[in-house]
């Protein structure tokens, strides 16, 4: 029996070029693909020791769908960041951060962004507009012209969502 | 860590219900007891509220309005996202071409310009790419990203805000790494003057606001503040200097020197001509300041006569040398 580190060693030896090829073909640029392939393998190399029995049968395919989930956040991630800069560049009073506060407030976006990535557009909005600005279910079912019943609802399949997510 | 059995979907609904009695006013008395005794009912329902407090301690460091408009902003859905992926196959392409289908656009071209020649495009978000002498790029517009990739010579990028939603990255790659705009207007170009000169790499000049740069080995991005111009090589990046007013002359078809060392100055005014400039070590250091017009640098090499103690030489066209009057 190999362990789990020769056995990714070999599918890395046999493939990495391959998946490399593939992700540059997906995101027409060879940095972000170079990063991203070695993003996978280290992906895989933990998933095999948490699972002795991941089954590696289809490499490629395996492997293209732990990349393909890692390209999405890639990009979720750079979208982020533009529409960060955007807000700040929107502000009517010039926002200064230290690099280090603006490091930490990327950072704590990106978290609560990955997380909101899960949830259907509307219950996103009735969770931002309850939680971050703080709006009543009335409130909110006025704005959004539906009943409060139905913001309840969306908020419930918020929090369900994003606690599967946290546990 | 999470332990090996997870919360049933069942108690995270019941999780989910206190979260919205909670949002509801404060909690009487009795319901905080009923919430205790909830919890301690069963591992995992003390499991799911400790998430729950993870969630509202982490929402409760963004910021209101800044945090409510990034994370509110059109998302491609995962679906689409994956289409995209799977469409989006570069393609070399020798002229302009657009392709537009229902749910994505795809947009390359590539473009360069001659010695001597200057050019500006304009691209399909309204964002401005000027080319100064002898350049070449690659344009690749998707759904994803707007990339610039940059083979040789010098760019200009004044960028508008994005057409599309989400907003994409507007990214510049070059072979030593990659170039993020933070702001809407910097210059980039394969060796920058006053940089490592023996080493080969690329330099950027942010203008109004600052640009991120991740040399193509490291993972971090080094911020390049407004005003300042760094080089980097696909390793590392120079520390950053104050940048010279003169950086984007060009764009005005100006060349201008400023107490700049012979030397520096005509290797400047070579990029722009074919042929060679030699330049007789004893006059190197001689120093000169002006606004010279690159449209006729014949001109420009006249005029050194005037002002400086040189003797310009032409054997032919192609082959100037400068030495000392």
């Amino acid at each position: 029996m190999s362990t789990p580190a020769t056995c990714v060693r070999r599918v890395y030896a046999d493939h990495h070029s391959w998946l490399r090829g593939w992700l540059q073909s997906k995101t027409g640029c060879s940095n972000s693909a170079a990063d991203l392939a070695q993003d996978t393998f280290v992906r895989v190399l933990v998933r095999k020791r948490e699972n002795e029995r991941l089954d590696m049968q289809e490499p490629r395919a395996y492997l293209r769908v732990i990349a393909h989930g890692l390209m999405v956040d890639h990009f979720r991630r750079k979208s982020l960041e533009q529409a960060f800069l955007e807000t700040l560049a929107q502000q009517p009073e010039p926002v200064a951060f230290s690099p280090l506060e603006r490091e930490t407030l990327l950072e704590t976006l990106n978290e609560v962004d990955a997380l909101l990535d899960r949830l259907p557009a509307r219950a996103r909005r009735s969770f931002l507009l309850s939680q971050l600005d703080g709006m009543t279910y009335d409130e909110i079912a006025t704005q959004l012209g539906v009943s409060t019943r139905t913001i309840k609802r969306e908020m419930k399949l918020a929090f369900t969502l994003l606690l599967k997510a946290l546990v | 860590m999470s332990s090996p059995t997870k919360p049933s979907t069942q108690t995270l609904e019941q999780a989910a219900d206190w979260l919205i009695l909670k949002d509801n006013g404060r909690l009487s008395h009795k319901q905080e007891q009923a919430l205790g005794q909830w919890r301690s009912q069963k591992a995992e329902h003390e499991q799911a509220w400790q998430a729950a407090c993870r969630l509202q301690s982490l929402i409760g460091r963004v910021p209101e309005s800044l945090g409510h408009q990034v994370l509110d902003r059109e998302r491609l859905d995962r679906r689409t996202l994956l289409k995209v992926l799977t469409a989006a196959v570069v393609m070399p392409a020798t002229a302009w071409s657009l392709t537009t289908q229902p749910d994505w656009q795809r947009w390359t071209a590539d473009a360069r310009t001659a010695t001597g020649e200057q050019r500006s495009i304009s691209l399909p978000d309204g964002s401005e790419l000027t080319l100064n002498t002898d350049s070449a790029v690659d344009i690749n517009y998707s759904n994803l990203a707007r990339h610039i990739v940059l083979h040789r010579g010098e760019i200009m990028i004044s960028t508008a805000q994005d057409t599309l939603q989400p907003i994409r990255p507007f990214l510049v790659t070059t072979e030593h790494g990659e170039i993020r705009a933070l702001g809407n207007q910097f210059i980039v170009r394969t060796q920058l003057p006053g940089f490592a000169e023996a080493t080969a790499h690329t330099g950027v000049t942010a203008l109004h606001q600052s640009v991120a740069v991740r040399p193509s080995s490291e993972l971090r991005e080094t911020l390049v503040e407004a005003n300042q111009q760094a080089a980097f090589t696909h390793q590392k990046v120079y520390p950053p200097k104050s940048a010279p007013y003169s950086a984007s002359a060009w764009v005005k078809g100006q060349l201008i020197a400023d107490n700049q060392r012979l030397s520096e100055f005509l290797a400047e005014v070579a990029r722009y001509r074919s042929g060679i400039i030699r330049v007789d070590p004893a006059v190197a250091d001689l120093r000169i300041s002006g606004v010279f017009q690159l449209k006729n640098t014949d001109q420009i090499l006249s005029s050194l006569a005037g002002t400086l103690p040189v003797r310009i030489s032409r054997m032919t066209g192609y082959w100037v040398t400068v030495t000392p009057a």
